[in-house]
């Protein structure tokens, strides 16, 4: 299998706060890599340094062969291979949930408006939010705006969509609709890096999951092992509280 | 409770009871102090004259008796009303429609002690200066406004800048001028008055104009007319104000939506261009309409370089009729019928989004 995305030594402070410390993480084309941890462990500024929505203190990311860290890379261009789903969707308010999907082909692509918008419905098709397309995003229910996100980076047709605690924002009756549309997105053979609390979610599709701890990668393993027998004694304790308070 | 509810409704409401007051002084006025000219009641007999005195005391009287029914107190209220509209117009209208007749045909204006007289002569004289002026007003608000806010929309995003610490060199340098200089100019502009600004600009402007471009100053001075300079003392000292309510509704839009939009591989510029802009407009809209309305007010400061708006106009009149105030008050008047239906307008375009966004739940 092709690496497509490696990390190495990579750190970042927020001034004096080391919040990641010398990661050092491979990414494989097909791969489903969850990361679980506790809050403030570091999860969700590692997924923001590789789509460089922060910019990593030292260390390098190369992605699909190229060091994206490199000054003089085309952060546009990089970030429309790489999609991002947000935990608060961030879905565009202003425009329609079919706007919300043209926007970027239109600006970054330069698609044509019939072409990007016969796009758009490929993907609202895929979401199952085909007869929303005409609504403003102020109308939907978390678990519909955070399925029109994952199709809005859909269509940007990246190769690697990261997700940063998709389902953490939703009502929990609607996290299972996210969930299987994620599923099926995994099983289509995407790549994604995913960061979550759902521990059934990372055990049943991850191909690998990634304890992080105080900004450290603890343990990386399959689901099976790090679940079950988890070599280190941070893992164990995390995991104990996890699953004791019914996650 | 019942009861206090009871009692409470006793009492006429503060609405009835004032125009009832109102109802009584103008009756008590009609019969000491009979108008001159047309009116409603001075061909009336005394006993006639009397009788909506004697109504409206007598409504409020009977308002305090006990068990008295709603639809007697409605009865009670209406009378009083009509009785008021009555005397509006027989204190108001009729008045201004008697001096109307009395004016329309002097050659001159009426004595200095006939107040009404000779602000009514002046508008039958001056009428079309003042709707002339009007139009300068409202055309160097309007025009002033949407200029000040392209010129605010180009500031703001200047101003919203954030140097980043992986930018080159010359990029925080580009970004920390602009930042400067937008910061400057806001506050030059909102930090000196307006006619200090409009005498600088209208004298100045044309001669370094000249000056730099080499031309003779009458070509240039041809260009730059009184409009020209007034639509650009407005639209600068708008833009300043914009701004910063720009800067506030900007910064009011959720950080998310410009991260989604770089995300999704789109620019800075785009970002800003397609998503983040046109909400922070929109969350300043009530601010921007309200900069609208106080222009309409504050070009009455241009007079001072001699733009032909409502105040100079005024002011032309204070000349033509040696008449100090009345002139003033007209103006004053028009001011204000202007500016009251203007907001009442903007209130309701708001009202109509505001209720939209209340349906809706929030987005983020």
């Amino acid at each position: 299998m092709k690496k497509l995305l490696a990390i190495r030594n990579l750190s970042k402070s927020f001034g004096n706060l080391s919040v990641l410390s010398d990661i050092n993480l491979d990414v494989f084309e097909k791969e489903v890599v969850c990361i679980i941890g506790a809050s403030g462990s570091g999860k969700s500024t590692l997924l923001r340094c590789i789509n460089q929505l922060e910019h990593p203190d030292s260390g390098s990311i190369w992605f699909d062969g190229a060091d994206i860290t490199a000054p003089g890379v085309n952060l546009n261009r990089l970030r429309t291979k790489i999609g991002m789903v947000f935990q608060s969707f961030n879905l565009f308010s202003n425009k329609t949930v079919l706007e919300n999907l043209t926007l970027a082909p239109c600006c970054v692509l330069k698609l044509g408006k019939k072409s990007a918008q016969q796009k758009a419905w490929e993907n609202l098709e895929i979401v199952g939010m085909t007869e929303y397309a005409q609504r403003s995003p102020l109308t939907l229910s978390g678990g519909q705006k955070q399925r029109v996100a994952i199709a809005r980076s859909l269509v940007m047709k990246p190769k690697m969509i990261l997700f940063d605690e998709p389902t953490s924002a939703l009502d929990p009756e609607m996290v299972g609709e996210v969930l299987t549309v994620m599923k099926n997105l995994a099983a289509s053979g995407m790549t994604m890096i995913v960061v979550t609390h759902e521990m059934s979610f990372a055990s049943e599709v991850a191909t690998r999951v990634i304890f992080m701890d105080e900004g450290k990668i603890i343990e990386s393993g399959s689901p099976a092992v790090l679940f079950h027998q988890p070599k280190q004694e941070r893992t164990r304790q995390f995991l104990k509280r996890v699953l004791s308070s019914g996650a | 409770m019942i009861e206090a509810m009871h009692r409470k409704s006793r009492y006429p409401n503060i609405t009835v009871l004032i125009l009832g007051i109102a109802v009584s002084l103008f009756n008590l006025k009609t019969i000491l102090s009979p108008m001159t000219g047309l009116s409603l009641f001075n061909q009336l007999p005394l006993l006639l004259k009397i009788i909506p005195l004697i109504l409206t005391v007598g409504g409020i009287v009977i308002w305090f008796l006990p068990k008295i029914s709603i639809k007697t107190k409605t009865f009670i209220k209406i009378t009083i009303w009509v009785l008021f509209f009555v005397y509006l117009v027989e204190n108001l209208v009729l008045p201004i429609i008697n001096s109307y007749l009395s004016v329309k045909d002097l050659q001159k204006i009426p004595d200095r002690s006939h107040f009404l007289d000779s602000m009514i002569y002046i508008v039958i004289r001056y009428w079309p200066d003042f709707l002339r002026g009007l139009a300068v007003t409202l055309r160097l608000s309007l025009s002033g406004t949407l200029i000040g806010l392209l010129l605010g929309l180009i500031l703001v995003f200047f101003r919203t800048i954030t140097i980043k610490e992986h930018d080159s060199e010359l990029m925080a340098f580009i970004k920390k001028v602009g930042l400067a200089s937008s910061k400057i100019y806001v506050n030059i502009f909102r930090g000196t008055p307006m006619m200090v600004q409009a005498v600088i600009i209208y004298y100045l402007v044309p001669v370094a104009l000249a000056a730099v471009l080499k031309t003779p100053q009458a070509e240039i001075d041809k260009l730059f007319t009184l409009m020209t300079a007034g639509l650009v003392v407005v639209s600068l000292n708008t833009a300043a104000y914009l701004t910063e309510v720009l800067r506030g509704g900007i910064a009011s839009v959720d950080k998310g939506q410009l991260e989604a939009a770089r995300s999704l591989g789109m620019s800075y510029g785009q970002s800003m261009r397609y998503v983040v802009f046109p909400q922070g407009i929109r969350n300043a809209l009530p601010s921007i309409c309200n900069e609208f309305l106080i222009n309409i007010k504050d070009t009455s400061v241009l007079n001072v370089i001699g733009v032909a708006e409502l105040f100079f106009v005024a002011q032309d009149a204070k000349y033509r009729y040696f008449r100090t105030y009345e002139p003033f008050i007209i103006a004053a008047v028009i001011y204000l019928v202007v500016t009251l239906s203007t907001s009442k307008i903007i209130q309701k375009i708001e009202k109509k989004m505001n209720l939209e966004a209340k349906e809706l739940p929030s987005c983020n």
